[in-house]
């Protein structure tokens, strides 16, 4: 007899989504998570009376979320106060110099054209054709399973509008963005985005220009931080039965017979299901949890093969003053080209960039409550890869922290140096051990063609039965909206295949 | 040599030069390819390197 009828690995968003949605089906679920906390790279911390998102800050295209807790008989907006962030993000160009991206595309047409006359017009038309694919793109990409060709073919006939624009298939980010856009700074305030699919301008496909219009669409911030997500979904799940049980670190998915039997924790507690749910690294699973041994080659060759996405250092800076930011979101951006640089002459050689680019959340500017009595705090995504060739990071990362104080101080922050109270400095490292993220990959696997759809590890394992797969690293993709999308997957996937 | 010789070297240079065809093709084929790569600019050629670099990995991908 079986403890449960599903057991979830882990209690990211994707986790969490699947378990309340296999909850609200009648299965008896259990979600065990390793660490204290539940949300994954969704969640919040507090350190002396300011609290700090750990990974995402912000939310766009929630119909996903909408969508999960329609399900669950509630509403996205009713469990989660959303705060709308308008403008949708600040632009610091290299020298200093600021402007504004507001939410509606109008008003932002007529900050481009202060820029460029031209370019707010391809502005205008850009805006249109993102918003048709984007349209097509959430009926058919995020919200159907697509295990195999015949599910994308599907899939296709579902959202056939992706298919008129074929030129965003066969061109990088960059060539879409050039090809549109004209002037320099216009082009530099699209650059950072690319880095929203783990990828520089070069290698990024050219559908993830999209990432440059969806802010456009809404970009939110759930007021008590980004943990307000999974504490919903886990109140939702609750109601129908699901259990969530922190600090349990599954070791083992139990495999007899070609097909899971339950799993085993790290104290060597054995929990009976006919039915894992996880919601852990696919690369971690296949190759560690599971064991190769129950891999075909082909099957073994192709999770091996699966390259860890980006990931990066951040900051966590708690201020006794109110830091003259206008944005919830804010990009110091470079060039397409200096990101290309940075990507290929160092990221992949173990190296620290060259020249300064970030993005800043200011999320006391969206929610005060986050920080006592006129203080406020900011995350500071920094850049650097997991390896370094020079050095560790547990010896360096103070230098890059003040370097990048110095930095912020000098050009864009005025006093910021002098009014930090508390930091924390997260490096890639400290993602793969407090979050078990391999190489503290942002976003699961990389996000190009070839790790998407058919080719990112199938949400219905293809190599153990009673297996389904949610989270960043399976169908669609890192992001937490898109994570949520693969909970619904995998719970729908759940319902059809284990009766 | 009598002409029906003739005929018969120049009908297996024929049908040698036929079965060479497609492989001709297919070489002027790649030559293209590789004179186009060779002019793309550089952002162009690293996305297409990335991508050709995955393909054996395709099939295993497929399967996982
Ligand atoms: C710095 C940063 C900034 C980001 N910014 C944004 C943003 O602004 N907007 C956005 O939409 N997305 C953003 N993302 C991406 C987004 O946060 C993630 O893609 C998403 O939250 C991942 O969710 P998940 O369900 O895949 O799993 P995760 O969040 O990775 O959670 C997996 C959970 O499983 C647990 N676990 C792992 N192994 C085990 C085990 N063996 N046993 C038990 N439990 C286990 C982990 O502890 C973790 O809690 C950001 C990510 C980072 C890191």
């Amino acid at each position: 007899m079986a403890d449960y009828d599903v057991v979830v690995i882990g209690a990211g968003c994707g986790g969490l989504t699947a378990g309340a949605l296999l909850a609200r089906q009648g299965r008896r679920v259990l979600v065990l998570e390793q660490g204290e906390r539940i949300g994954g790279c969704c969640s919040t911390f507090e350190k002396e009376g300011y609290s700090f998102d750990i990974g995402a800050t912000i939310l766009e295209i929630i119909h996903p979320l909408e969508k999960a807790f329609r399900i669950l008989g509630s509403t996205f907006q009713e469990e989660v106060e959303l705060i709308p962030c308008d403008p949708v993000y600040d632009v610091y160009l290299p020298d200093g110099s600021r402007f504004s991206y507001p939410r509606s595309v109008e008003e932002t047409a007529e900050v481009i054209s202060r820029l460029s006359p031209e370019d707010a017009r391809n502005w205008i038309r850009f805006a249109e054709k993102m918003s048709n694919f984007l349209d097509s793109a959430l009926e058919g990409f995020f919200l159907s399973p697509v295990n195999n060709i015949y599910d994308m073919l599907k899939m296709l006939r579902k959202g056939p509008g992706i298919l008129k624009h074929p030129d965003l298939f066969f061109s990088t980010y960059q060539s879409v963005i050039e090809r549109v856009f004209r002037n320099l700074q216009v082009r530099q305030s699209f650059s950072y985005q690319t880095f929203y699919c783990g990828l520089p301008p070069a290698l990024a496909p050219g559908i993830f220009a999209f990432l440059s219009f969806s802010e456009h669409y809404g970009v939110y911030y759930p007021r008590g931080g980004m943990i307000a997500i999974p504490q919903a979904l886990k109140r939702r799940g609750e109601k129908f039965g699901m259990e969530v049980r922190t600090s349990s670190r599954v070791t083992k998915v139990l495999v007899r017979g070609g097909r899971v039997c339950g799993v085993e924790l790290a104290d060597g507690e054995e929990i009976a299901s006919p039915v894992v749910v996880s919601n852990v690294n696919a690369r971690t699973l296949y190759l560690e949890v599971i064991g190769e041994e129950h891999l075909p080659w082909l099957a073994r060759r192709g999770i091996r093969s699966c390259q860890l996405s980006i990931s990066a250092p951040v900051l966590f800076l708690g201020l006794d003053y109110a830091p003259p930011l206008q944005a919830h979101h804010n990009l110091l951006v470079v060039s397409m080209d200096h990101l290309n640089e940075y990507w290929f002459d160092r990221y992949k050689k173990g190296m620290l960039p060259e020249k300064f680019f970030s993005l800043i959340c200011y999320s006391t500017f969206s929610d005060a409550t986050l920080a006592a009595g006129g203080c406020h705090a900011l995350n500071v995504i920094l850049s650097g890869p997991y390896a370094l060739r020079e050095g560790d990071w547990e010896s360096v990362k103070m230098e890059v922290a003040e370097r990048a104080i110095d930095n912020l101080s000098e050009k864009f922050i005025p006093g910021l140096a002098d009014h930090i109270k508390v930091m924390e400095i997260a490096t890639p490292l400290d993602y793969e051990r407090r979050l078990l993220m391999p190489q503290g990959g942002f976003l699961g696997l990389d996000m190009d063609l070839f790790h998407s759809t058919v080719f990112r590890p199938a949400s219905k394992s293809k190599c153990v039965e009673g297996l389904y797969l949610a989270g960043s690293s399976t169908h669609p993709g890192g992001g937490v909206p898109t994570v949520v999308a693969s909970g619904i997957i995998a719970a729908d996937l759940v319902d059809i295949y284990e009766n | 040599m009598k002409i029906g010789e003739i005929k018969d070297i120049s009908a297996g240079a024929i049908g040698g030069l036929k079965r060479l065809l497609p492989l001709a093709v297919l070489a002027a084929i790649l030559a293209g390819l590789a004179f186009k790569y060779q002019r793309l600019d550089l952002s162009k050629r690293r996305f297409i390197k990335h991508l050709a670099r995955q393909l054996p990995y395709l099939p295993g991908r497929y399967y996982a």
